[in-house]
């Protein structure tokens, strides 16, 4: 696949050249290396858009341009610096509904968040309406990840929050059994969440057509060559998203510290929860207890009447109980002449021991040689 | 039998002293007293068959710990003694060659006749360009006897090259040939008034002249001294590349030509210690008996030319009459080149050959009634420990060993084991001071060789002592050009003034610092050799005496020294004398009118070391000695204080925290309505073992300053949850309960609950900040011991999916080092920095260091103070170190040597020295080879440290450092004593804390002016002091360090492609490399990092997006970063 675009693209390449604007930015881009010593260490780096082959393996390779840093001009100096996304459409292994109009993106930025992509294929990639993205990670699992509005107060729609308040059912207490985690709900420490680099992120679709539409804009656009896609244009600094820098951590050291009354409202919460569970553990365990399975046996439980509180408990019985059952040491006689033996067999395999580190000594010469 | 057996001996010993044909009936008492001690001895022979077993291949462990001091000790001593042999046979060839060649010339050299001394001079000065190296004084212009060459009688090599007790080292060898004057050339009264000396500095210049004409060879030759024994010149022959057939250049070897003479030539009773043998001048007008005094050096100098063949004849019987001697030789041989000593007058005067003498007499004799010391049975090892612990125990100056003699006592100064059958004292070289120091270095390797728990191999033989600045607490340097002649009026026949200076230096000095210093070491300047035609040199060039001191931390600072009572008139005037007008009467609380010396205390500048000695020197020595005098000791100290890291009294300066901690202590434990007990509540931070870089200060809120972090356990209960996430919440509610409670107490306490491990909820998942209205606050977390048996459940429990076992394991050792291990440690590093004072000041100082060369973000700081712990508990080959800077210095020297890839880092931290046990070293080190089976590319431990707290070894260094960290470690020590080492005296010690930014792929520079506008913002925590009300917003502010939560992120984000350096202190940069993980690959899609591709050789592979990634750092700090360069693409 990658051998068969390659050609395409240096094709595409020459042929842009013709065009008077990109011949301008080319030969910007040529002749920069040569004037700058700092940009001239960099040219590894700065790549030259065009000879960016379409697709690598099934993924249409889309590059985004980064917009100027002051702090990045020794780095990459006025050259443009660019983030390599690789879509495709989705194709869980285990089918989901969304599947069919979501996109499959890998390589995500570390700082992106929902709002960026909603901005990037809706102003540069044919405009089609992002319904939601799922990052990877299990952060974004159970908690939500457009945070500004988490801090709120819950209006976000992640999967836990709508358990808070309303009767809980038997499933959501069975969901709790398996995993308490799930049900703590402490208030978030940052207001912005951040991906491991690398990794990967669903971008769902309102519907197909829109999904559709976005993969021939970045077909188009990576054939034309002309427009520009700028990451997080019109969405950092206009206050879509918390910004990054000394004011991320300044929130979050006010958020890392959050008002007493509400961990205890959260933690009051889960324990309540908790207590529900573990009724309903009880309940169910004491209804096992008496109900036979159909070849008529009753599952053994935990919780009768004479068992030990705490399993580690009941081992650490168990273990007494063994200690006891030895008997004594160097009663016989036979005992007494197969410690021997032992040590004797010890001392030897200490000899060898010594030895082999003597050995692995000297390989590494200088072990022996005095200073 | 056994009481008539020393009566035999004792005839033996003085029928053979008394007979003065010596060579035949040397060779005959050797001959019967190992036949003797044989069969009179019957311990001799039960050791005997001891001897046959130990064959290095047999391998059944038989050795135990009295032939050697473990199997790995015996093995590792056979490697060392296999190393340091030369191969004679094939390297030292060319060396026998060129020694037959020499003896051939010197044989053919005529004879010059009767000659008087000026024509001597002269001829030799204008004909051959040779200066004859006679000994000062020179004779007069015409003294009434002649100089003469004459075929010398025998020529013999002596020494360790025919003894085969050679050890290879850095320096090169040295071959002694005995070049033997005829007795016909020497009147019997030569051996008066030098003139011996100045006939054997003739003969001397006859045999340079004599091979310097030499047709068919050429070696380069120089005049040396014999152990720097101005008396005794020396030729040394060299080779160099073209010195044609003889050349032996390769060998790293050197011949040396002494001139001796036969054993009778001179009455053996005429030249004893105790006989003077230069007479004063006639001129001086004196009555005779009072000049006579004793000339033991000279006449031991004309003595031991005497004895050389001698010595070489007994050396060799003891080396067959013991079979482990010549080993035992060449381990002392080594031990003593280790702590720098050498049988030069400048290096102590104890060399090999002192130390093969003192063994071979030992093997014969030394004990009481004359009976061995050592038995021929002994294996090397027990010889050497023997011999060092004949040493260490006895001291040569009040109690002289007497060799087949029955020589009494003469009170003296210096040591004396005296050799009566060959009548020298073997030790006639050494000083008051050297001798001090040899002594000190013996017991301190018997104390190290009799550590049960480890071996000490490696400081015992391998690691090199005598670094001055390593060794020494206070290394000075005193030029001889200024110290004016008759400054003393010590004996003249010293012939040597700078040793009886050397000894002058030493008595001031140990009188004037008393018990301040435990060891003074003063070593005279040595001479090079010197080429023929040149005149000897003299010691007019800038040559030194080197001091150097060991302190006694308890005493080194005292600001008052209390002398005589003004009553005892006698003590009280030469305690005036010693100190002049410092010297003062002064009336004691109690009543005692005493002289007194009064220091100013140490924060004038100078310490009171420094002050006593430039002090005594200009006393003593004149105003220009202590002028000139350069002093190493101090500069590490006051490179501390300009950090800010206040002063060496680290209990004092930590006694504000230390408080704040107890009134927490009473406030916890006073709250009531808990519903549980309260059972401990311990420290586990750096603040609370005095080793937090920064002093914990009462003046203001820092806002970067973390709160000391404290542990709270509660009284056992059944009623926590047996569910991880439910516990936490629970300790949550604790927390919050501690915190309303304590907040009602009214005192200006002020709390704030936080969370932390957000991610993890089986970890701890929250704390309580407490805030003292004195500024001091801590960091509240509770721990329940159940919490770790539930993790373990969960590390092993399979049903669990492998993420959340991985998860239960990471919350495991997290829990381990926050609620066991850092507890613990609290505990006993602060009981350690008590005992050792200076151990908290050097931690403090090591971490500065690993800061400054940003490292300290991959270092737990509890496993910084592992190793710097390790150098105060397992000290040898030195004690432990008594002042900063021998504690930094050997630390760095420490991290730089260590072979942490193959070596586990043991520390027993016990105050009773008894509760690691050899079992314990042993599953050590098993787990430790485990580790590195099982992890063989050091993802997971890098670096192992164990403790008697921390068996398994990895508490403090698992997954930090990474190995990249803990090589760039190595690498930063290593170069860091590397300077250390060139610069000597002249150390900058800022140098060391200078890091380079060179070896990073990028740095990011961070926006200094913003962080300090943003921390001087504190300006109001420092107002709302006076009104002393905390409010609320500036405590939200405490803690708060954006570089670090920034840098965290980092650490998160490109976990395994990029590795951070940063320096938390002063938070200028942050370093990165790539990770070698990070080159170009096919594509897949689970990379774990942003990667752009690239087409090389048609086939479109996957790079790391370098800029992209720069520039996403450069997103996430925003204004906190200043700019970011790119050193290495």
């Amino acid at each position: 696949m990658p051998t068969a675009a390659h050609p395409a693209a240096a094709t595409a390449a020459k042929a842009s050249k013709k065009t008077s604007k990109s011949a301008a930015k080319s030969s910007k881009a040529s002749s920069d290396p040569s004037t700058s010593s700092t940009a001239a260490k960099s040219t590894n780096d700065s790549i030259d858009i065009k000879n960016i082959p379409l697709q690598i393996s099934d993924y249409l390779i889309l590059p985004v341009s980064l917009p100027p840093l002051s702090c990045m001009t020794k780095v990459a100096g006025p050259d443009a610096v660019y983030h390599f996304l690789y879509v495709r459409p989705h194709e869980p292994k285990v089918p989901t509904p969304t599947a069919e109009r979501s996109l499959f993106v890998v390589n995500v930025p570390i700082d992106a968040t929902e709002a960026h992509f909603r901005a990037l294929f809706a102003d540069h990639l044919g405009g089609g309406r992002v319904e939601s993205v799922e990052f990877e990670g299990r952060r974004s699992e159970s908690k939500g990840n457009v945070a500004p509005m988490v801090a709120e107060g819950g209006l976000s729609v992640s999967g836990k929050k709508r358990k808070r308040g309303g009767q809980e059912d038997d499933a959501a207490l069975m969901a709790m059994m398996r995993d308490p985690a799930a049900a703590v709900d402490l208030p978030d420490t940052w207001d912005r969440q951040l991906h491991r680099s690398g990794s990967s992120a669903v971008v769902t679709f309102v519907d197909r057509a829109s999904m559709d539409l976005a993969l021939k804009a970045i077909k188009k656009s990576r054939k034309s060559g002309q427009a520009k896609i700028v990451w997080g244009e019109g969405v950092e600094g206009t206050g879509k998203v918390p910004e990054l820098g000394i004011h991320r951590y300044m929130a979050h050291q006010m958020l890392r510290y959050p008002d007493p009354d509400d961990i205890k409202a959260s933690v009051n919460t889960f324990m309540e929860r908790f207590s529900n569970m573990e009724a309903a553990r009880d309940r169910m365990r004491a209804r096992l207890r008496n109900q036979a399975d159909e070849d008529g046996f009753v599952t053994v439980t935990r919780g009768g009447r004479a068992g030990p509180a705490r399993q580690e408990e009941a081992l650490e019985k168990l273990e007494k109980q063994k200690e006891k059952s030895k008997g004594k040491e160097d009663f016989y006689r036979f005992q007494l002449r197969e410690k021997r033996k032992e040590k004797a067999a010890e001392m030897l395999r200490k000899f060898d021991e010594d030895k082999k580190k003597i050995e692995e000594m000297r390989r590494k010469r200088g072990k022996f040689r005095p200073e | 039998m056994a009481s008539h057996i020393p009566k035999r001996r004792k005839l033996d010993h003085a029928s053979s002293s008394e007979n003065e044909t010596d060579e035949e009936s040397f060779v005959d008492a050797a001959k019967q007293i190992p036949i003797k001690t044989e069969s009179m001895q019957p311990s001799s022979q039960k050791h005997a068959p001891q001897n046959k077993n130990r064959e290095p291949t047999d391998p059944a462990p038989a050795f135990s710990a009295e032939v050697y001091k473990s199997n790995l000790f015996k093995l590792q001593t056979d490697e060392l003694l296999a190393e340091v042999r030369p191969n004679f046979a094939e390297r030292l060839v060319a060396v026998d060659n060129a020694l037959r060649k020499i003896k051939g010339i010197i044989e053919e050299i005529p004879d010059s006749g009767p000659i008087t001394f000026s024509e001597a001079t002269t001829k030799f000065q204008k004909l051959d360009k040779i200066q004859v190296p006679f000994p000062e004084p020179k004779p007069q212009s015409d003294p009434n006897y002649k100089l003469e060459y004459s075929r010398p009688s025998a020529i013999n090599v002596v020494g360790s090259y025919v003894l085969k007790t050679m050890a290879k080292s850095n320096s090169i060898f040295t071959v002694d040939v005995a070049v033997v004057m005829p007795s016909e050339i020497f009147q019997e009264k030569d051996y008066l008034n030098y003139r011996y000396f100045h006939k054997r500095a003739f003969y001397l210049a006859c045999l340079a002249k004599g091979l310097n004409e030499a047709k068919d060879c050429r070696f380069s030759l120089k005049f040396d001294l014999l152990h720097g024994n101005l008396l005794q010149p020396v030729l040394i022959v060299e080779s160099f590349d073209g010195s044609g057939d003889y050349d032996f250049s390769k060998s790293n070897a050197r011949i040396q030509i002494i001139p001796t003479i036969p054993e009778t030539t001179f009455n053996k009773s005429k030249t004893m210690p105790e006989k003077n043998s230069v007479r004063p001048n006639r001129d001086a007008a004196q009555s005779k008996a009072s000049l006579m005094e004793p000339t033991p050096y000279y006449n031991a100098t004309i003595r031991a030319d005497c004895s050389l063949l001698s010595y070489n004849k007994f050396l060799h019987t003891a080396s067959a009459f013991a079979e482990s001697y010549r080993d035992c030789c060449i381990l002392g041989k080594i031990w003593l080149r280790q702590r720098g000593f050498g049988g030069g007058v400048h290096d102590g005067g104890f060399g090999s050959f002192e130390w093969a003498a003192l063994s071979a007499m030992l093997l014969f004799g030394g004990g009481p009634r004359g009976r061995n010391v050592l038995s021929p049975g002994y294996s090397s090892y027990q010889l050497f420990k023997a011999v060092l612990q004949f040493l260490a125990t006895r001291d040569l100056i009040l109690h002289p060993l007497a060799f087949e003699s029955d020589l009494q006592a003469t009170k003296s100064d210096s040591p004396v084991i005296f050799d009566g059958s060959r009548g020298l004292n073997i030790l006639f070289k050494m000083t008051p001071s050297s001798y001090q120091r040899l002594r000190f270095e013996s017991q301190l390797s018997i104390q190290m060789l009799n550590d049960s728990l480890f071996d000490h191999f490696e400081s015992t033989f391998i690691l090199r002592s005598n670094e001055a600045l390593q060794a020494f607490d206070v290394v000075a340097r005193i030029p001889i050009t200024c110290l004016p002649a008759g400054t003393t009026n010590l004996p003249k026949e010293m012939s040597s003034e700078v040793q009886i200076l050397a000894a002058r230096i030493f008595n001031v000095l140990r009188q004037g610092l008393g018990n301040r210093a435990r060891l003074v070491s003063v070593s005279p300047p040595a001479l090079a050799p010197w080429a023929l035609k040149s005149k000897k040199p003299n010691f007019s060039g800038r040559l030194e005496f080197e001091i150097g001191l060991l302190l006694d931390p308890s005493n080194a600072n005292r600001t008052v020294d209390q002398g005589p009572p003004a009553e005892e008139k006698q003590e009280a005037a030469s305690f005036r004398k010693f100190w002049g007008p410092k010297a003062e009467l002064r009336r004691f609380r109690d009543g005692r009118i005493i002289e007194t010396v009064i220091w100013s205390t140490a924060e004038t500048g100078t310490s009171v070391i420094q002050q006593i000695i430039s002090w005594i020197l200009s006393r003593h020595f004149g105003d220009e000695v202590a002028a000139q005098t350069t002093l190493f000791g101090d500069d590490f100290k006051k490179l501390y204080t300009k950090f800010g890291m206040g002063n060496l009294d680290i209990l004092h300066s930590f006694q504000s925290i230390e408080s704040a901690f107890a009134t927490l202590e009473r406030d916890v434990r006073g709250i009531e309505d808990l519903p549980l007990h309260v059972r401990q509540l311990s420290g586990s931070d750096a603040q609370l073992r005095y080793t937090s870089i920064t002093l914990p200060s009462a003046e203001s809120l820092h806002l970067q300053d973390r709160p000391a972090d404290v542990v709270l356990q509660f009284e056992g209960s059944g009623r926590w949850p047996d569910d991880l996430v439910a516990m936490q919440q629970t300790k949550i509610a604790f927390l919050l309960k501690i915190g309303e409670s304590l907040q009602a107490l009214g005192r200006g306490i002020v709390v704030r609950p936080g969370l932390e491990n957000e991610l993890y909820s089986k970890m701890n998942s929250a704390f309580l900040d407490i805030f003292y209205p004195n500024h001091f606050k801590f960091r509240l977390r509770i721990h329940n011991d159940r919490e770790q048996a539930l993790l373990e459940k969960q590390v092993v429990d399979r049903s669990l999916d492998p993420r959340s076992r991985d998860e239960a394991v990471k919350a495991l050792s997290a829990y381990k080092r926050m609620f066991v291990h850092s507890p613990l440690h609290t505990q006993t590093f602060k009981s350690l920095c008590t005992r050792f004072p200076l151990l908290g000041p050097t931690i403090r100082l090591v971490k500065r260091w690993f800061d400054a060369h940003l490292l300290s973000n991959h270092f737990y700081p509890e496993l910084i103070e592992l190793i710097v712990a390790r150098i105060f508990l397992r000290s040898y080959p030195w004690q432990p170190p008594s002042s900063l800077t021998t504690g930094f210095l050997r630390t760095l020297a420490f991290i730089a040597r260590w072979d942490w890839r193959s070596e586990p880092l043991v520390v027993d931290l016990s105050t009773e020295s008894t509760e690691m046990t050899a079992q314990d070293i042993e599953a050590i080190s098993a787990r430790f080879s485990t580790w590195r089976k099982l992890d063989p590319a050091m993802h997971r431990v890098a670096l192992f440290a164990a403790s008697n707290l921390d068996l398994e070894g990895i508490a403090w260094s698992e997954s930090r450092p990474s190995k990249v960290a803990a090589t760039r470690l190595t690498a930063l020590a290593r170069s860091a004593c590397l300077a250390v080492k060139n610069a000597g005296m002249h150390l900058d010690p800022a140098t060391v804390f200078s890091t380079s930014l060179a070896d990073y792929d990028f740095v990011v520079r961070l926006n200094q002016r913003l962080l300090k506008n943003f921390r001087t913002n504190k300006k109001s925590s420092s107002d709302f002091k006076n009104i002393r009300v905390q409010s609320a917003e500036n405590l939200d502010l405490v803690d708060c360090d954006p570089v670090r939560s920034f840098l965290n992120e980092l650490e998160d984000c490109y976990s395994n492609n990029i590795v951070f350096f940063n320096d938390s202190n002063t938070s200028s940069f942050i370093a990165g490399l790539w990770s070698p993980s990070t080159a170009p690959r096919p594509w897949k899609v689970g990379m774990t990092y942003s990667s752009q591709p690239s087409c090389e050789k048609d086939e479109t592979q996957i790079q790391v997006n370098k800029s992209g990634i720069l520039h996403e750092i450069g997103r996430l700090g925003g204004e906190l970063i200043l700019d970011i360069e790119a050193r290495r693409c």
